[in-house]
């Protein structure tokens, strides 16, 4: 089996996200609040997965014309890659916030999407926009928005309240859940386009 | 048919239920309430099956919380029952429900309507020296002190029986004000609680290693020598996986107990139970509990209390990170430990005289012996 090869200018942005994601945890089991304990290191992994899988997305857009099935594999590998390295700290995050191992499966499944989604969004605002300023505004911009507006108007959307429900087996993790699945099959389906090969 | 419909729209139930609350009809918020529910049997045959009441409280700001009891019942036939229940009334209480159920069939049911009273009310024993709101007979006199929780004075000017006297005295230790349970205090202290500490000996090393081996051999993956980075991971992966299976707590919850008793002058002791959930799950404490409630958050602070047997179970939901306070009045045989000096969240948590009390520690049992 061939992996495929990492792009060089994307070693650091994975070293980054190993190197916070563990930082993350070691501040998520010192902090002295038990609630904010419980869910802290699953908020900060969303957040820093989200900004590697748009970074991977659009990278990728640069890599040049491939086949599709063969891009698909490339961003899956990508996508299997971040949550690999951070399994080992959601197994220990498990285990020191007393959750279920249903729950540890949910939130993988759903790193599993939610990167996948992103690098898609990452990969579409690369073709799309030429203007690095602007690309740079509506990725970021809009990453932000898509945790925190959800958070403001109460919906079960933001990966910052779904992951928390998700680690909880609470039922309000599950619309977002399978919104951020169905969500994935959006992005798998557009990857899978022919145009996706044409050089951006 | 049209009969047959109105009958099917109007169902016939076998059984009447009434409901009171509060002494003198008057619920006093924040206080442990007497509620009498009396079932009747208009028909000749026995009744039997189970008794359901049902109270929500709190409001959308604070969280909306239920209060449940279920008990099992007998009626004869042309009878009726009187059942007295401790009931705690909420602010955002405002109706009480009950229905009587055989197996799903549903012999009747009623509900009552309540305004609170917002300050609790004065009482007597006996004829009245001074004004005041209820006048108990000493027929009247509860056994369980914690009826008597409405009230803030109690003039008592008859000779009261032994276990009527313990009741009253009771009451003057534990609720009249002499003891006094600073709730915020000990959920600050229950929330420091941790049912299990990090290997940090393990866990530190481990983590530095898994961060300075991955990050270096990393850049192979875009030499496309994926080898030693699949090794690294799958050896760290390995080793989170045996630390999240052998450091699986084998306690769920942290508990701790505080018992304020004084022998000699009541048998009833104050029981307050601190418990610091670690995980969601369903707890169930012997006796009727009753919770002290934060300002807000009230949502999932249900309470089922149910009827097993002789005895009464109270049936809680705890939350992960949501430390729960809860007490009781109950007569029960007396602990020792080691004597201690009070700790400090102790002494803040309890308002109580300190030069007259003696601090046993048994385990998470405190036991606070008044003189």
């Amino acid at each position: 089996m061939r992996f495929p090869r990492l792009p060089e200018n994307l070693v650091t942005p994975y070293q980054g996200f190993l190197i916070l994601g563990t930082g993350g945890l070691l501040a998520a089991l010192l902090w002295p609040d038990l609630q904010t304990r419980r869910t802290l290191f699953l908020q900060i992994l969303a957040v820093l997965q989200g900004i590697l899988a748009l970074q991977v997305g659009e990278a990728e857009h640069g890599y040049g014309p491939v086949p599709p099935r063969l891009r698909l594999a490339r961003l899956a590998f990508f996508n299997l890659l971040a949550v690999f390295l951070a399994l080992p700290l959601v197994l220990v995050y498990r285990v020191e916030t007393g959750a279920s191992w249903s729950g540890f499966l949910l939130a993988t499944l759903f790193f599993g999407a939610h990167g996948f989604v992103w690098m898609g969004v990452g990969h579409g605002l690369a073709g799309l926009v030429r203007s690095d300023g602007v690309r740079f505004v509506l990725k970021y911009g809009g990453f932000i928005l898509a945790l925190l507006g959800p958070l403001f108007l109460a919906w079960p959307a933001s990966a910052l309240t779904i992951l928390p429900a998700l680690w909880a087996g609470k039922a309000e993790g599950w619309p977002g859940f399978f919104g951020y699945l169905g969500l994935s099959g959006v992005s798998l389906g557009l990857w899978l386009r022919p145009r996706s090969c044409q050089k951006g | 048919m049209i009969l047959l419909l109105i009958l099917l729209a109007f169902p016939g139930f076998s059984l009447e239920i009434g409901l009171e609350l509060g002494w003198a009809g008057r619920p006093v918020l924040d206080a442990v309430n007497p509620l009498w529910v009396t079932l009747s049997n208009p028909d000749p045959a026995v009744v039997r099956g189970e008794l359901r009441m049902m109270m929500e409280f709190g409001s959308a700001w604070r969280g909306i919380g239920t209060y449940t009891a279920a008990l099992p019942f007998v009626v004869g036939g042309f009878a009726k029952t009187r059942l007295l229940l401790p009931w705690p009334v909420r602010a955002g209480s405002v109706l009480v429900r009950a229905a009587a159920f055989a197996g799903k069939e549903k012999l009747g049911e009623g509900e009552l309507r309540f305004t609170v009273e917002p300050g609790p009310l004065r009482a007597g024993i006996g004829p009245p020296l001074e004004p005041v709101d209820f006048l108990f007979s000493p027929a009247e006199l509860p056994t369980e002190p914690l009826l008597l929780s409405p009230f803030s004075e109690l003039h008592v000017s008859l000779p009261l029986r032994a276990s009527e006297k313990d009741a009253v005295q009771a009451w003057q230790v534990f609720l009249s004000g002499e003891v006094g349970v600073e709730a915020e205090v000990l959920r600050d202290y229950l929330a420091g609680l941790r049912p299990a500490s990090p290997r940090w000996i393990i866990l530190l090393p481990g983590l530095f290693l898994y961060v300075l081996g991955l990050t270096l051999v990393l850049p192979r993956l875009a030499q496309g020598r994926p080898k030693l980075p699949a090794v690294f991971l799958a050896v760290f992966l390995a080793f989170s996986l045996v630390y999240s299976v052998s450091q699986e707590p084998a306690s769920t919850k942290s508990c701790v107990l505080i018992r304020i008793e004084r022998p000699g002058f009541t048998s009833f002791c104050l029981e307050v139970l601190g418990v610091a959930p670690w995980v969601s799950e369903e707890m169930v404490l012997d006796g009727w509990w009753v919770e002290f409630l934060p300002g807000r958050g009230w949502q999932g602070r249900d309470l089922w209390w149910r009827l097993v047997g002789e005895t009464w179970q109270t049936a809680v939901r705890l939350e992960p990170g949501v430390p729960r306070l809860f007490f009781r009045i109950a007569q029960e045989a007396p602990l020792s430990g080691e004597v201690i000096s009070p700790p400090s969240w102790l002494l803040r948590g309890l308002s109580l005289p300190w030069s007259q009390a003696t601090v046993m520690q048994a385990g998470e049992i405190y036991v606070v012996r008044l003189r």
